[in-house]
């Protein structure tokens, strides 16, 4: 032969990378992955629109009552996408939290002198509990960017923020927060176990392995390709439901680990079902009943613990979505720290690492084909 | 050059099924050779142990001086493999699929699209090359999958039963290819069992029968040996007594003896 071989042996990770990039294009351009991880997003905005049917606003109010004629609450005013409601006493400002303000501000009289004159006055906010937590988000943030405006060190006024309409014991979050982590568990059961192992069964089904490991890809270099893509899809998706549902509030760093640990613990069921199974359909069976399995933590997120009878309580326990539904409570509440939430972290970083040695000890003892 | 040395694949309790028993040939560079025999002979397994996706029970693979046991990841690299035409993705265009199976063999950019248009403009698909294949016929298929054993341009070249279940004129392109391949200096080895496919297009035929080879040579060698004018009577002659024995027992004799060859 006049030529030879024209390229030298990619890395390894090149070689995983090459899989995740065609298994990406594959994964968008079939109908039944593409509906699978679009299902989730119809149902989040088709519950965004029935919400809204039911006479649910997305208006975010401010009640704010003005003791002393400040020129800062005519700054509040401006505020956009905010609507800000001047009340004639602090009566109105607990009437309209009840009614349906996120937030209520109490400016005393002779703020704005007192301000001038260094004295950091106290400013009441009220933050209704009941709101929504992007909401009550970006009541803080402006809050505090309109109060630096009117100066520098020391702060320009001390805030005292005061809950309202604090919520039961038993109820550890909210409905919004309830409908984040009810839309990001289905999201990741319906899409990484169940398309993971798909694509693993599909390239038996087609023929399409012996090719493939007749280059110098080897079997684990697949399903590393094969599992760096649908993980992609599945941050990607939680991103979405997250942004859809107001989900991005709180520690989002807690929200997004969690996330990250327990897609990881599912790709390794997917890995494991993906190898098991013999056929497409076999796949769909078990992982559509392993999905089912895993969305049930969910279900119960509004019941307080107490009220779960000891086998539900254990049952649950065993299952690695329950940790991320405590999780995805504490960081979207906003009480999640790296310290609070260490615990259930460890926990699902140990799902994982179980599901993935099962994995490997599957691997060891089965053919490839 | 791919050289087969005392090659060995036993399964099934105290190995009692010899799949292939002590298979020795050589494929040289710039030659066709033709791996003949029945359905069930060996063809397959032997194919999978040149590249490396079985591990041979004993013997050697050595592809362009390199030991496939040793360096499987190398001697994938020095070789192109057509396997059965199934294995097309049909949400991808042949292009993608060459540039997917490119980057297996650690071609990029300029370098991975010249090679992609070289295979597109060598196997004629300019016109198929950027459809998805869903719904192509099975001898668009096929080029499909010949394409990404040659995408990476490699010496040697290794086929399963390229032609089987193309129609005429796809088989005459597949045999066109198979030629010039051999003209550019390729190593091929195929597998078959189209007789008048190995006579037209082969230089050396190994007859493999029951998992082990029962005569070597050119198919005018064969057809010499035999006292025969056609290759597929040379065939019957070399492989049909030992094909009705493992037909009846499923393997080879258990002593591991073989049995007289006709014509030797």
């Amino acid at each position: 032969m006049n030529e030879t071989i024209v390229a030298r042996q990619p890395g390894r990770w090149q070689l995983r990378w090459a899989v995740a990039r065609q298994e990406m294009v594959n994964i968008a351009r079939h109908p039944y992955y593409l509906v699978s991880f679009g299902i989730p997003i119809f149902m989040s905005l088709a519950f965004a629109l029935f919400v809204s049917a039911l006479g649910e606003t997305d208006e975010l109010i401010v009640a704010v009552y003005d003791a002393g004629s400040s020129d800062w609450a005519a700054t509040l005013a401006k505020w956009e996408d905010v609507t800000v409601r001047m009340v004639e006493s602090e009566t109105a400002v607990h009437t309209a939290l009840d009614d349906e303000a996120t937030a209520g501000i109490l400016i005393p009289a002779g703020f704005d002198t007192a301000v001038a004159a260094g004295q950091s006055p106290e400013l009441v906010v009220y933050v209704n509990q009941e709101a929504r937590n992007d909401h009550i988000a970006i009541v803080t943030r402006r809050l505090s960017d309109a109060l630096w405006t009117m100066g520098e060190a020391p702060p320009p006024a001390m805030i005292s923020w005061q809950e309202t309409n604090a919520r039961d014991g038993g109820l550890t979050f909210s409905v919004e927060e309830y409908i984040v982590v009810i839309f990001v568990i289905l999201g990741i059961c319906m899409t990484t176990m169940g398309i993971l192992a798909q694509i693993i069964v599909e390239k038996r089904e087609t023929g399409s392995l012996p090719a493939l490991l007749a280059s110098p890809l080897t079997f684990g270099d697949l399903l590393w390709g094969q599992s760096t893509a649908v993980f992609l899809y599945t941050m990607l998706l939680s991103a979405i439901l997250l942004a859809l549902n107001g989900g991005l509030v709180g520690n989002v760093g807690v929200t997004a680990v969690s996330i990250i640990l327990t897609t990881c613990a599912l790709l390794a069921l997917g890995l494991w079902f993906g190898l098991w199974s013999q056929s497409k359909n076999q796949c769909n069976a078990y992982t559509g009943v392993m999905g089912i399995v895993l969305v049930i933590p969910s279900w119960f997120a509004l019941v307080p613990p107490e009220n779960l009878s000891l086998p539900l309580t254990v049952g649950l326990r065993l299952l690695p979505t329950t940790y991320l539904v405590e999780l995805l409570n504490q960081s979207l509440n906003g009480t999640a720290t790296w310290t609070t939430a260490g615990i259930n972290l460890l926990v699902l970083g140990m799902f994982t690492a179980v599901f993935f040695g099962l994995v490997r000890w599957r691997l060891q003892r089965q053919p490839v084909w | 050059m791919i050289e087969i040395k005392n090659l060995k694949k036993y399964y099934g309790e105290n190995n009692a099924i010899k799949a292939v028993d002590d298979v020795s040939f050589i494929c040289p560079d710039g030659q066709i050779t033709g791996l003949l025999g029945p359905n069930g002979a060996g063809k397959t397994t032997t194919l999978r142990m040149i590249i490396g996706l079985i591990k041979p029970g004993a013997g050697t693979v050595i592809v362009d001086g390199r030991d496939v046991t040793r360096e499987p990841g190398k001697v994938r690299q020095l070789l192109g493999v057509q396997a059965d035409a199934t294995g097309v993705y049909t949400r991808m265009s042949p292009r993608e699929q060459f540039r997917f199976y490119g980057r297996f063999y650690g071609l990029r950019g300029k370098q991975l699209e010249e090679r992609v248009q070289a295979v597109i403009d060598e196997l004629h698909m300019q016109d198929i090359a950027d459809r998805q294949a869903e719904g192509f016929s099975r001898g668009q298929r096929q080029k499909i999958v010949l394409g990404r054993a040659l995408v990476h341009n490699p010496p040697n070249v290794l086929m399963d039963e390229p032609t089987n279940g193309l129609d005429v004129m796809a088989v005459r392109q597949t045999r066109d290819t198979i030629q010039a391949m051999k003209k550019q200096g390729r190593c091929v080895l195929f597998s078959t069992h189209y007789m008048d496919e190995a006579e037209r297009l082969c230089d050396n035929i190994a007859i493999i029968v029951g998992g082990h080879i029962v005569a070597v040579g050119s198919p005018e060698q064969l057809m010499q040996q035999t006292g025969q004018s056609r290759l597929e009577d040379a065939f019957v002659s070399l492989a049909g007594r030992e094909y009705l024995t493992y037909s009846d027992y499923g393997s080879q004799p258990a002593d591991g003896q073989a049995l007289p060859v006709a014509g030797d």
